[in-house]
């Protein structure tokens, strides 16, 4: 299945592009899709062990670890919002 | 009724009270609290020339809206309008709007107080501040972090 990953804010300069369409196995979760993500990356590891808190959002909701994932669903990952 | 979303262009403050009063005299509110948000023109010492947002539509505007429609439950409450500026603003110009109408005057700020704050720290909107000693990615609640490079072009100085 294919899923699309948008980066937002300093996870776009890190990753050095604003999206991804990554190729995943049926049955794949959020876990795993982030596993891929940073093994793609490894500056986004990297900053969300150091500097800022990655987060996932699965179709625009905030997701969890263990969601699982189906094709055609868009996963954003974001640091902590600055809106204000 | 509760309203909530992204927008581009400035609001005008003048119109959003009169309409949020005409709608909600007759129903008993008697307090209006609004907040405005707008770009500081100096942090830590240096000039800000521009504070660039960007949201994450159309989920953004739909948290605001579920946000202004939460708050709008609450006891008091009458009515509450929550918009949040996107682009590129100048020192000066407005970002935010939080209006709440409510019975009374405690109720109406304690609400525009709690609902600001979930927009602050919930909705997926983030600012890039550009400054006199460089760019600055801000996260969360006032972090900044130093612009190293922008997507495609070389290495900044």
């Amino acid at each position: 299945m294919k899923v699309k990953v948008r980066f937002f804010s300093i996870l776009k300069d890190v990753a050095g592009r604003e999206s991804i369409e990554l190729e995943l196995p049926e049955g794949a979760k959020l876990r795993d899709l982030l596993e891929e993500i940073y093994s793609l990356y490894p500056d986004l590891e990297k900053i969300s062990g150091e500097e800022v808190g990655v987060i996932a959002l699965l179709n625009g909701n905030y997701g969890k670890l263990d969601d699982e994932l189906r094709d055609g669903d868009e996963v954003a990952l974001i640091p902590p919002a600055s809106g204000g | 009724m509760a309203d909530g979303r992204i927008i581009e262009k400035p609001l005008d403050l003048n119109e959003l009270v009169a309409s949020i009063i005409k709608e909600t005299a007759e129903k008993g509110a008697g307090a209006l609290v609004l907040f405005v948000g707008y770009v500081k023109g100096r942090v830590d010492d240096s000039e800000v020339s521009e504070l660039d947002y960007e949201a994450y539509e159309p989920h953004a505007s739909r948290m605001l809206k579920e946000i202004a429609e939460k708050y709008e439950k609450k006891e008091g409450v009458l009515n509450i309008r929550i918009y949040h500026r996107v682009g590129d603003l100048k020192p000066g110009e407005t970002t935010l709007y939080v209006a709440v109408s409510a019975k009374s005057r405690h109720q109406a700020f304690q609400v525009a107080k709690e609902a600001l704050e979930e927009v602050k720290h919930r909705v997926p909107i983030f600012k890039l501040e550009k400054r006199e000693d460089g760019e600055y990615w801000v996260i969360g609640n006032g972090r900044r972090i130093k612009r190293r490079k922008a997507p495609g072009s070389p290495e900044q100085s």
